[in-house]
């Protein structure tokens, strides 16, 4: 009994603490909307009304007018990878912002030559603070034409595009691809200029490949006409544009599951149904008991 | 039972907690507002040669777009202004070269049309051009030393990426300052001419010129043979000076021979560049100023071969202070033939380290100082560059820190005081045991060491004395500090009983002293006297049984209608005590005592509620007893006295 008494006392401070834990308690990890420091992605959310969200059914389910950010930290299986060339031939726009993950895997499942190329991209001259930052200026003049005058990425990566795409950005003849990650250039490691933002229109779709996701965190997309930049990409899509940031495949902290978890809940609990059969529980509960005790009155009389 | 509910409350604490603390996962980047800053002095050099190239190709628009990229750039901000002026200028200077080859070019062609008026006008402002053409280049020869002082580059040592970018700085200067001095001399020679023509009306003869380089394609360092002809017509001239430039600046000065033609051989210098241009030249000198005018040929390109050579080294991810560093290479060259020897040397921070020669692979133990800072450091191997080997170069980073030993002691689980302590133990690293280590044990303010013998183990007694306190525990502390430069400083710590043994036998020695001396007086001392009662109406009917002193005061003296009162009362409160067996409690009232009392009282309940009332008014009011009040007190007395007396005799 005194056990059970325990359990139940640890259960009755723990759930509470730990719901307002999860509801109030801020993430700290890379690319949560939740998260308000350096490395989240809450001012561009915010901003441009963009939903992070691991449920993308609205959005698959309406292609057109949806623009779709994968930042593909985790792998796919072969139906996720459907779904996103469904969303594309359909009509969907779709921006992969990839570094070190499987952006590639989503771009081969579109049948593209474009490939991230994975090594580290390093300018020593044209860079923000150290040769990590590239300042991207080669802009294509469609978004010079925005008044973009420069792109400030932070640890990217290259694209290696053969093939017709449109390419949109490109790093300057003094950055290189770290092959050896050295920090340094070394004779066979190639220079640039390398392409750093590409698009090409798949079936009635289009796929804009940019190969630095942290263009996004809180920290770096105002810095350059970053802002200005997504905002373009954000615009891709024809009419009342719905932008979400796929979380799914996001790596995540075990308080971001919680979180995701306790949203569905709460997305789940937002239908009339739900409420109905909320407020009946609710109800029950609080009628047993007194139910019980007329019960027993009535046996004692 | 204890045990299983903690294991459940710990469990459940960790599940919860797993589900919501924040974990930080391996970053895909970094603040940018807390990123160091990290200049490449190399990086920003080897700009100022690509607006020397564009200053020589008199592409001012190339050297504008790098200037373009200067507010973008990872300059530091005292040398910002430096590279803009650099730039600045050399975009100038691009304009003003441009500008003069473009008038010496209008002015011959306005000179074979024989208008010397018109090529007078043409020719006009040259040497002002040339002289705010030389002002630029000493600006930008300025800026290039203060840039090579702001990076140190004399300290720099030789062979290193921001030397080598320097010299090549250096080089391009002296480039574009012998093409001013050859646009000098042309503008000289265009006005001599020009002068001439005005003068005595002659007039002048145009001239053409061809250039045929052989072989196509050279290795680095190789010469090539250059050669052509100089003809004004159909004559061949004899005797006239040609200029050969090399990717625009001039290289050598050859002479025309019988029938025109000129010949020369020319060294390409070693540079690893995929191609090199050349170009031959004239224009009229002495004599011939008046006569001819001048002429320059087509552009050829030649390609520049050369072996590459790819360097792989093999380093640890770390290393240790005091310890050798040990690094294998491998100079691979392809299908190319493998020289005899290459000269490698070997920068650590920047900072030349060693030099070495090799042919192929090499493997090398690079000595790490014992004041090797802990941190990541930059290691490179540069391959100098050997005839027509190009130079390579490749760099690792190295973490470098110390190892952390490992210390195994035995402890004992208590310490008695004051008695001496042994502590054992053994320490080691990934490299061993450590032999001669000191070790020191610290327990509270008691502290011992040794050295660890040849197998890593020690043994320190620990000589303790007396505290104060008697029992509790304390921190014991072993430390090693090794005289490796690469071991770290470790410690190790446990917790112990300390038992003050004197201690505790002193406190109780005194205790039980104290305790023995209270015994001795208390049965020295004499009993109270007990205070006979004078006034009737009952006799004590139970002596044994105790009123309580604080609530119901003992009468003293004279007793007065109060004392009668209270003395009544204290012996009925006696005989309800003894009847209910309800103690009166020192936090009870007379009142609470009484409700307690009533219900066991039976009739009797009421009266004892009563006569509790009238003692409560008389102990806790001004009122004073009265004759009728004393009088109901010996009445209700009476009741109890009865009852009492009745139950005696019934017994």
């Amino acid at each position: 009994m005194r056990i059970l008494r325990l359990v139940a006392l640890s259960v009755a401070v723990i759930l509470p603490v730990s719901w307002l834990s999860i509801v109030f308690y801020p993430s700290a990890q890379d690319f949560m909307k939740t998260n308000p420091f350096w490395n989240g992605v809450r001012d561009f959310s915010n901003r441009y009304q963009a939903e992070v969200t691991s449920t993308l059914d609205k959005y698959l389910a309406e292609p057109k007018g949806s623009v779709l950010i994968e930042i593909p930290y985790v792998p796919y299986d072969s139906q996720q990878l459907q779904q996103l060339v469904a969303f594309v031939g359909a009509g969907g726009t779709l921006v992969v912002m990839d570094d070190f993950g499987y952006g590639n895997q989503v771009l081969q499942a579109l049948g593209s030559d474009m490939e991230f190329s994975g090594a580290p991209l390093l300018d020593p001259y044209l860079s923000y603070r150290n040769l990590r930052f590239p300042q991207i200026a080669d802009l294509a003049p469609e978004l010079k034409g925005l008044g973009i005058d420069h792109l400030t990425l932070n640890n990217a990566t290259a694209l290696n595009v053969r093939g017709p795409y449109q390419i949109l950005a490109q790093s300057s003849d003094t950055s290189f691809l770290d092959t050896n990650n050295s920090a340094t250039w070394d004779e066979w490691e190639r220079k640039g200029p390398f392409t750093v933002v590409a698009s090409t229109r798949v079936a009635n779709g289009t796929v804009v490949a940019v190969s630095d996701p942290s263009i996004l965190i809180n920290s770096m997309v105002e810095r350059g006409d970053n802002g200005t930049f997504m905002k373009w990409a954000m615009g891709l899509a024809a009419g009342n544009t719905r932008v979400a940031i796929d979380a799914s495949h996001l790596t995540k902290a075990p308080l971001d599951r919680s979180k995701e978890t306790w949203g569905t809940v709460r997305e789940r609990l937002d239908s009339p149904y739900s409420q109905v059969l909320l407020v009946g529980a609710i109800m029950s509960l609080t009628l047993i008991p007194m139910w019980r005790k007329g019960a027993n009155f009535d046996q004692g009389q | 039972m204890k045990r299983a509910a903690r294991l459940i409350l710990l469990t459940m604490l960790a599940v919860v907690a797993a589900g919501v603390l924040p974990v930080s996962a391996a970053s895909p980047h970094e603040n940018p507002d807390t990123a160091p800053f990290v200049f490449d002095g190399a990086a920003v050099l080897g700009k100022y040669s690509e607006a020397l190239d564009a200053v020589l190709q008199k592409d001012s628009a190339a050297v504008e777009s790098l200037q373009g990229q200067v507010p973008l750039a990872n300059i530091p901000t005292d040398l910002r202004d430096t590279v803009d002026m650099f730039l600045s200028s050399g975009r100038s200077l691009a304009q003003i070269v441009f500008q003069i080859t473009a008038k010496l070019d209008k002015s011959r062609e306005l000179m074979g049309q024989f208008r010397p008026d018109d090529a007078q006008k043409a020719a006009e402002g040259m040497q002002e051009d040339l002289a705010e053409a030389r002002s630029h280049l000493g600006v930008m020869e300025d800026k290039a030393q203060r840039t090579g002082q702001r990076w140190r580059v004399d300290s720099a040592t030789q062979g290193s990426a921001l030397r080598l970018a320097y010299s090549e700085v250096m080089y391009r200067l002296a480039r574009v300052r012998a093409l001013l001095d050859l646009l000098g001399e042309i503008s000289q020679s265009t006005g001599l001419q020009i002068g001439k023509l005005t003068g005595e009306g002659l007039t002048l003869r145009p001239t053409s010129l061809t250039l045929r380089v052989e072989p196509g394609a050279a290795f680095v360092g190789d010469t090539v043979s250059v050669q052509g002809t100089l003809r004004s017509g159909a004559t061949n001239l004899v005797g006239k000076q040609v200029t050969i430039l090399l990717d625009g600046s001039p290289a050598m000065v050859v002479s025309t021979s019988n029938g025109g033609g000129y010949r020369g051989r020319i060294q390409l210098p070693y540079r690893y560049v995929p191609e090199m241009n050349l170009q031959a030249i004239y224009y009229p000198r002495g004599n011939d100023i008046g006569t001819y005018l001048g002429s320059s040929s087509p552009e050829v390109a030649i390609s520049v071969l050369y072996f590459n050579t790819q360097l792989t080294l093999d380093v640890p991810q770390g290393g240790n202070p005091g310890r050798n560093l040990k690094v294998n290479g491998l100079l691979y060259y392809g299908h190319n033939m493998v020289p005899e020897s290459r000269n490698v040397s070997i920068y650590w921070d920047g900072a030349l380290f060693g030099e070495m020669t090799t042919r192929e692979t090499f493997s090398v133990d690079l000595p790490l100082p014992a004041d090797t800072s802990l941190a990541r450091h930059q290691l490179m191997f540069s391959v100098s560059p050997q005839g027509k080997y190009a130079p390579t170069q490749a760099s690792a980073e190295v973490e470098v820190s110390k190892i952390v030993p490992t210390i195994v002691m035995d402890t004992p689980t208590a310490v008695l005081l004051p008695l001496t302590q042994y502590i054992t133990g053994r320490i080691y690293s990934p490299l061993g045991p450590l032999q001669d280590t000191a070790v020191t044990a610290a327990l509270g303010d008691w502290e011992t060491s040794s050295p660890t013998s040849d197998d890593g183990s020690f043994r320190l007694s620990l000589r303790t004395g007396l505290v104060l306190s008697l029992v509790g525990t304390q921190k014991l502390v072993v430390t090693a500090s090794p005289s490796e430069p690469w071991h770290e400083s470790a410690s190790a710590s446990a917790s112990l009983l300390v038992v003050n043994f004197a201690g505790i036998s002193l406190v109780f020695f005194l205790l039980m002293a104290a305790a023995a001396f209270g015994a001795v007086r208390l049965r020295k001392r004499p009993l109270p006297a007990v205070q006979p009662v004078a006034v009737t109406p009952v006799a004590v009917a139970a002596a044994d049984v105790s009123a309580p002193e604080p609530i119901v005061p003992e009468a003293q003296g004279t007793r007065s209608h109060r004392d009668v009162m209270l003395g009544l009362y204290r012996r009925t409160l006696q005989f309800v005590q003894r009847v209910t067996s309800v103690v009166l409690r020192p936090s009870h009232t007379l009142r609470e005592y009484a409700d307690d009392c009533a219900p066991r009282l039976g009739p009797l309940g009421g009266r004892f509620r009563e006569f509790t009332l009238m003692i409560e008014r008389l102990l806790y009011s001004r009122h004073g007893a009265a004759e009728p009040e004393v009088l109901r007190a010996g009445d209700l007395n009476k009741g109890f006295t009865d009852r009492e007396d009745g139950g005696r005799e019934n017994t």
